[in-house]
């Protein structure tokens, strides 16, 4: 679907909105009123890709799953719908929008704290070769799609493998200022603030997200995790810092191996991911505020996510990448919440709960 | 004796040599910045982002009747799709 030349179109002839499902189609005010009388319903999961005017006509549906040439035809149907429209659905102007009125509660809720620090993270899925060098995943890395060999599938159409996998987290404002103890001198050393660590881990430094979805794991899935902070240099300017670290999710290999499905099509996996971390900080004294928080981990995951998603078997241990870095926040796509933090269309309580 | 302890002896050494055949080594700062550009997108990835997104229907409404444009609803199941799903 996201080829360059469809992009280029989206972007010129299109504006472009990202919603969650659940929130856009269950939220009580104007804004749900008027999607739900548009007669699309956009689903529990896997997505949606519908286009509508203004004034709440539906032009159509892309199926994302469908392969480059299929949602060619699809943007065309839909472009020729919207010319046939009369021009007072399409003039510049000629639409009238009326206030958006008071926002539903959950949906309020459901935005960056006053003053959070916002990082961007990603996860990707790697492959290990012989020499020891990781790379990104191939299709023959997968033995059910190295079967299937060029054919063009929608098993090839998700891109989950084959793409970094986006999210955020958030860190309140009460925490990152906690991050750098007072009076820091190179050398000092000691634990990430454990609501950060602890949220860092469960919730970000999971192997799941590589899949594109995730949630916050319960703490008994923690096995083992150990997030040091080195101040490395101080000056009147800026404080450095140097984050260290591992953690072991899930289940031990052991236990994966003699009770993983193994990519059987029922499911019922047994995983766990053991990523060692490291990252750079800079909290610039002046400013008072972070102007670095660069982390990565890499680690072994094993075993399968998800009876369905058998085609993502892989046997053994292979690699899966993270990175953190800082993000603005200032774009409205930048402000949604971390997977973590919602369930559904409500806030997790559980989010900013960690560390307790 | 030695033909009782060899293999007594070449077990404990496997059972030293495990950990280190599975074990992941620990990061090496100058490997952060390669390991970095590799997780996060390339280029030719992940062309979505350079769409403008926005995240409030109502707002995409203002401004396609502004701009006499349709409107691309893109939705996730648990979250909006530009982040986790």
């Amino acid at each position: 679907m996201w080829t360059e030349e469809m992009t280029k179109v989206i972007r010129e002839q299109f504006v472009a909105v990202a919603v969650s499902g659940h929130v856009a189609m269950n939220r009580k005010d104007a804004e749900g009123d008027f999607l739900r009388k548009t007669g699309i319903k956009l689903a529990g999961a896997g997505g949606n890709l519908e286009c509508l005017t203004a004034s709440g006509i539906r032009l159509g549906a892309f199926y994302a799953a469908g392969g480059t040439e299929h949602n060619r035809r699809d943007l065309d149907g839909i472009l020729k719908k919207w010319q046939a429209l009369p021009e007072n659905e399409r003039t510049p102007g000629a639409v009238k929008v009326g206030e958006a009125g008071p926002v539903a509660d959950n949906v309020r809720q459901i935005a960056p704290p006053d003053g959070a620090l916002i990082l961007r993270t990603y996860h990707r899925l790697l492959t290990r070769e012989t020499d020891g060098r990781v790379r990104k995943v191939k299709p023959s890395d997968y033995l059910q799609l190295a079967k299937l060999g060029d054919k063009d599938t929608w098993v090839t159409h998700f891109g989950e493998r084959w793409e970094a996998q986006a999210d955020f987290m958030w860190i309140k404002e009460s925490e990152w200022r906690a991050i750098v103890r007072p009076d820091p001198e190179p050398g000092n050393q000691y634990p990430l603030l454990e609501a950060v660590a602890d949220r860092m881990t469960r919730a970000h430094l999971i192997m799941g997200m590589a899949y594109g979805e995730c949630g916050i794991c319960d703490k008994k899935s923690v096995r083992a995790r150990d997030l040091t902070l080195t101040v490395t240099a101080v000056s009147d300017d800026r404080v450095e810092l140097r984050l260290e670290g591992s953690a072991a999710l899930g289940a031990d290999y052991e236990t994966s191996e003699n009770e993983d499905r193994k990519g059987a099509r029922e499911g019922r996996s047994v995983q766990g991911f053991e990523p060692k971390v490291l990252g750079y900080l800079t909290y610039d004294r002046k400013s008072n505020a972070f102007t670095r928080f660069d982390v990565v981990a890499l680690g072994d995951a094993y075993g399968t996510p998800g009876g369905d998603h058998h085609f993502n078997y892989r046997p053994g241990r292979y690699p899966i990448g993270i990175s953190l870095e800082l993000a603005a926040g200032k774009s409205p796509a930048e402000r949604i919440p971390p997977r973590a933090a919602v369930i559904y269309d409500t806030p997790n309580p559980q989010y900013f709960a960690t560390g307790k | 004796m030695a033909s009782t302890r060899t293999p007594w002896l070449a077990a404990a050494l496997l059972c030293t040599a495990a950990p280190v055949l599975y074990a992941q080594d620990s990061i090496a700062p100058d490997q952060f910045n390669r390991l970095r550009e590799l997780i996060r997108p390339q280029s030719g990835e992940s062309h979505w982002r350079d769409i403008p997104w926005l995240t409030s229907l109502h707002e995409a409404r203002v401004q396609a009747a502004a701009e006499g444009k349709p409107i691309l609803l893109w939705s996730g199941g648990g979250a909006p799709p530009l982040g986790g799903c």
